[in-house]
């Protein structure tokens, strides 16, 4: 277990929230789900800042800022499509 | 001592997480599940910031940690009043599916 380390520990943690967003956006009415996505986004950036510090990569920071800024006009859209036509 | 920090930051920062989480499973409404989203993001998202910093402070990396973490403070409550908003829209139509 010489690899775990607290990064890596808490990465782990925070798999059942993500989980949870996931599992959530996947049933029930419309309205439940699209909580559910932002929730599960804000859960999988943290997953990716963690991980890129658990496997000392300091690159994959990039991934989380991405999504952060990628996840934000998705949602907008998403929302738009939902009030008129979904 | 600055491992410590770090590893009570990220302690701190999947209680936060797991708070959110129960919180979304129990919650009723999707309008009281924003709430829960909205903690999330940013208690916990502060935490992980902070740990990132306690980490390695005065880098590129806690600048990056800092930028997601300012990213989420901004768009999160467009998210959640878009998100409302939308949901508010809906239950005025009447179209429920």
């Amino acid at each position: 277990m010489a690899f775990m380390n607290a990064w890596l520990f808490a990465a782990l943690a925070l798999l059942p929230p993500f989980a949870c967003g996931a599992f959530m956006a996947l049933r029930g009415p419309i309205a439940g789900r699209v909580v559910a996505v932002q929730f599960a986004s804000a859960v999988t950036a943290f997953i990716l800042i963690l991980l890129a510090m658990a496997v000392d990569q300091r690159s994959f920071l990039d991934l989380a800022l991405t999504l952060v800024f990628v996840s934000y006009p998705g949602m907008l859209i998403y929302t738009h499509f939902l009030e008129r036509w979904l | 001592m600055t491992g410590i920090a770090t590893e009570v930051l990220l302690a701190l920062a999947v209680a936060a997480s797991w708070l959110g989480a129960i919180a979304f499973l129990l919650l009723p409404t999707p309008y009281d599940r924003l709430h829960a989203a909205s903690y999330v993001s940013i208690s916990a998202g502060f935490f992980v910031m902070l740990a990132v910093v306690a980490s390695d402070p005065a880098s590129a990396l806690a600048l990056k940690a800092a930028i997601i973490y300012a990213a989420l403070i901004v768009t999160g409550p467009i998210l959640t009043h878009s998100i409302g908003r939308a949901l508010r829209l809906r239950d005025e139509s009447g179209d429920e599916p």
